[in-house]
C-alpha cells in the first residue's frame, strides 16, 4: 500500500518528539496513525493521502502544540539539534585552537628572519632561500585567519539561540 | 479591516473557544479526536484545526479535565483512542460557559449599543 509521504511525515513528527517520555510520544503517535487511518478512510486517492497530512500540518510544529503541555525546560531541543549544536562548539573550539597554534607558527617565521633579510623587501629582492620563509610566512598566517574565521563561526552557531525577550510592552497584535 | 486581519481575529477567537467546545462535546459522551473535531465543525460551522485538537486534548488530559482508553474497532480495523470529561473537567466546563455567557451578553450589549 502506498502511503505517499505519511511515514517519512511520521518519522519527522516522532523525531520532533523526541524530548518527550517515549510512552507519551509513542502514545501521540498511535493516535496520529488512528486519525490518519480515519480520515483516509477506503479511499486511495493520492490527493486524499496528501491532504490528510497537509491538514495537520508540517510535524515540527504539530509537534509543538505537545511539546508545549510538558515542561520540558532545557531537553525541550531535539537531540540531533543538541547534538549538531555540540558538534559545531566542539570542531569550532579545535579550529580557534589550530589557529592560535598557526599564528604562533607564524610569529616564530617573523621572529627567524634570515640573516641576510634586511628589513622590507620586494618579491624580486629576495633569494631562493628566502622566498621559501617568506612563503611559509604567508601561507601559516592565512591558515591562522581562515581557521579563526571558520572556528568563530562555528563556535557561534554552536550556541543555542537566546529566547526571545518578553520585555518591551505587551505583546501587540 | 481587512480580509487578512478577520482572519487572524477569526483564529484567535477560535483558539479561545477551542477549549470550551471540546469540553462541551466531551460532556455529551465519549468521543474520538476525528469524531470532536467533526462535530465541532458540524455544530459551529467553525473547523477546528486538526494539528490544534490532539494537542489540546493532550493537554486537557494532563490537566485531569479529561480521561481516555484505547478501544478496538473492528468497524474502523484500527485502534481508537476515546476520550470522557472527568469529574473536574466537568466543574471547569460549568464555570467556563459562566464567563462565556457574561462575556457574550456583555459584547452583546455593547453591539446593541443599551
Amino acid at each position: 500500500m502506498a502511503t505517499d509521504g505519511i511515514e517519512s511525515w511520521l518519522d519527522e513528527l516522532s523525531a520532533a518528539l523526541a524530548p518527550l517520555p517515549r510512552g507519551d510520544r509513542e502514545e501521540i503517535l498511535a493516535e496520529t496513525r488512528s486519525h490518519i487511518a480515519d480520515r483516509w478512510g477506503p479511499q486511495d486517492d493520492p490527493a486524499v493521502r496528501r491532504a490528510v497530512v497537509e491538514d495537520l500540518g508540517p510535524p515540527r510544529e504539530y509537534a509543538r502544540g505537545f511539546l508545549e503541555n510538558y515542561d520540558l525546560g532545557e531537553t525541550q531541543e531535539p537531540p540531533e539539534d543538541r547534538w549538531r549544536r555540540t558538534a559545531a562548539r566542539v570542531s569550532g573550539a579545535v579550529a580557534l585552537v589550530a589557529a592560535a597554534v598557526a599564528g604562533l607558527l607564524a610569529l616564530q617565521q617573523v621572529l627567524t628572519i634570515p640573516p641576510s633579510t634586511p628589513g622590507w623587501l620586494t618579491w624580486r629582492d629576495v633569494t631562493l632561500g628566502e622566498r621559501g620563509w617568506f612563503s611559509l610566512l604567508v601561507a601559516w598566517a592565512i591558515v591562522a585567519v581562515v581557521l579563526a574565521v571558520v572556528g568563530r563561526r562555528l563556535w557561534r552557531w554552536g550556541k543555542k539561540p537566546e529566547e526571545p525577550s518578553t520585555r518591551g510592552g505587551p505583546e501587540r497584535g | 479591516m481587512n480580509e487578512e486581519r478577520l482572519d487572524r481575529w477569526r483564529s484567535q477567537l477560535r483558539k479561545g473557544a477551542a477549549e470550551l467546545a471540546v469540553l462541551a462535546i466531551l460532556e455529551r459522551g465519549e468521543r474520538y479526536g476525528l469524531e470532536v473535531i467533526d462535530e465541532a465543525t458540524a455544530r459551529s460551522g467553525i473547523q477546528i484545526a486538526e494539528g490544534t485538537v490532539y494537542p489540546l486534548l493532550n493537554r486537557l488530559e494532563k490537566d485531569g479535565k479529561i480521561r481516555s482508553r484505547w478501544v478496538a474497532s473492528d468497524e474502523a480495523g484500527h485502534p481508537r483512542k476515546y476520550y470522557r470529561l472527568t469529574r473536574e473537567g466537568a466543574e471547569v466546563l460549568r464555570r467556563m460557559k459562566k464567563v462565556w455567557g457574561e462575556f457574550q451578553s456583555g459584547v452583546d450589549r455593547v453591539l446593541d449599543g443599551d
